[in-house]
């Protein structure tokens, strides 16, 4: 690791301590429902709504220098001994965040392609006066989209509901490539509900749950199933979002 | 397959130009057949293979038919698909590990045990470099190519199995109607070979269960 880079994570782990984590409330089940303006860009069937707020929860306190993270260096490592994690305002059970996956509606999948194209900013890499296009180091991309033209994205969980609405206003956005106008949120409401469905709702599930947690499921998946979920050590074997299940008592009891 | 997609093959099986390419690869397929004593079919599991495998046993079903295994990003759940297929088309079968080199271990064994050709599916629509290797009868290794469906078209290429009933991996129907049914094309799973083709995004949401598979 190079001494700028070694900086840098020093002055985000030194930020980290400095920074009072406002200690969450009362907690009750809610459902979040935003209305979307623009279809949603996913290379995933589905988003995680702790993810959502943990990516907030990390905008809010970090403000501007959320944009100046080392990009090639995933700061969740280096973070986690300061379990900046633990303060989201959202239930836990063992590892298992209370919050579930989105649900959309309609779900229907389309494609998109969009062109990634030459840029001047690449010019200063190459001595050479003229550059291909057609193929090569700058070549022209046709990059596939998958979107979903949904118009209502929803979301189920048990946390600080205050706390989480302060932390939605700052969503514009869902999904991928919302840069280009994908996955615009016109708006958002939030209400309680009577049970808690952001674990399993009719009997099935309603986000990643490993089996570990699990009395009866009908598939089992190695998927990541707590945040970040692009962390491989995140990945295990559990019952996916929409897939039969019956929890295990421990789990249960707890909802 | 949509119905609409099977009924515009069905309709597309009936004309003159589709019957006039069977003809001419059935005559292509004999006048190889004649050149080489003994060739063999690469396989590779895709639409293009399976309907060449079928105009080749159509001719001759005693002849060895080669697949070389796309190793870890094919899902074992895929690849027994695909095994089931190979069984269903051919009696004679050949499946090489991935870890063994085309180049280096495959076609040395295959020209010390006397075979002369191999059968490939390519089809001039499909790229530029495609048509020229055909135009300019370039072979990649030492054996004779022979590119018995060259000059089909991919309605061509459905219409046929359409009319004939070939099985084909289901992944097809799962890309076809987001793709295309003209784009379509069967790949693995998350492979950063893939990546110039832009499937992977798509793979994504389509085959997540494959995702952290390999």
């Amino acid at each position: 690791m190079n001494l700028s880079l070694q900086r840098e994570i020093n002055y985000f782990m030194q930020k980290f301590k400095e920074i009072n984590i406002q200690r969450p409330g009362y907690f009750e089940p809610f459902k979040v429902v935003f209305k979307m303006a623009s279809p949603i860009a996913l290379n995933h069937p589905w988003m995680h709504f702790d993810g959502l707020i943990a990516h907030l929860a990390l905008m809010n306190i970090l403000g501007r220098d959320y944009y100046l993270l080392p990009a090639k260096f995933p700061l969740g490592r280096a973070l986690r001994g300061i379990k900046f994690l633990e303060k989201l305002p959202l239930k836990k059970t063992g590892d298992l965040w209370h919050a579930s996956v989105s649900v959309l509606e309609p779900y229907t999948v389309k494609l998109d392609v969009i062109y990634k194209r030459f840029e001047d900013r690449w010019i200063p890499k190459t001595n050479k006066k003229k550059i291909y296009r057609g193929r090569g180091f700058f070549k022209d991309y046709a990059i596939n989209i998958p979107y979903i033209p949904a118009i209502t994205c929803t979301f189920y969980g048990v946390g600080d509901i205050e706390m989480i609405k302060k932390l939605l206003y700052n969503v514009v956005g869902l999904g991928n490539d919302t840069r280009i106008g994908f996955g615009a949120v016109s708006k958002f409401y939030i209400e309680t509900t009577e049970k808690d469905f952001s674990l399993v709702k009719d009997g099935k599930a309603m986000r990643p749950i490993p089996i570990k947690y699990c009395e009866y499921y009908k598939e089992k998946v190695p998927i990541a199933w707590r945040p970040p979920y692009w962390a491989p050590e995140n990945i295990d074997l559990c019952c996916p979002p929409f897939a039969e299940i019956k929890l295990g008592k421990n789990l249960a009891k707890n909802i | 397959m949509e119905k609409i997609w099977q009924k515009t093959f069905k309709l597309h099986s009936k004309s003159s130009d589709y019957r006039g390419k069977i003809k001419w690869s059935l005559n292509y397929i004999q006048h190889a057949l004649k050149e080489c004593r003994k060739p063999y079919i690469s396989f590779s599991g895709g639409k293009d293979s399976i309907v060449m495998t079928h105009l080749i046993y159509r001719i001759d079903p005693e002849i060895l038919l080669y697949h070389h295994h796309q190793g870890e990003y094919m899902p074992e759940e895929i690849w027994q698909e695909i095994y089931s297929i190979i069984k269903r088309l051919a009696k004679n079968i050949e499946i090489r590990p991935f870890e063994e080199n085309l180049w280096d271990d495959i076609i040395p064994d295959f020209l010390r045990r006397g075979f002369d050709g191999s059968f490939i599916g390519l089809r001039k629509e499909e790229s530029v470099s495609r048509r020229e290797r055909i135009k300019a009868n370039r072979s990649l290794t030492e054996l004779r190519e022979y590119w018995p469906i060259q000059n089909w078209t991919w309605i061509d290429v459905w219409a046929y199995i359409i009319e004939h009933n070939l099985p084909y991996p289901s992944t097809y129907n799962k890309y076809g109607p987001l793709l295309g049914w003209d784009k379509v094309r069967f790949h693995s799973f998350f492979d950063p070979r893939m990546d110039k083709f832009g499937l992977s995004n798509i793979d994504g949401i389509l085959m997540w269960r494959f995702r952290n598979k390999k």
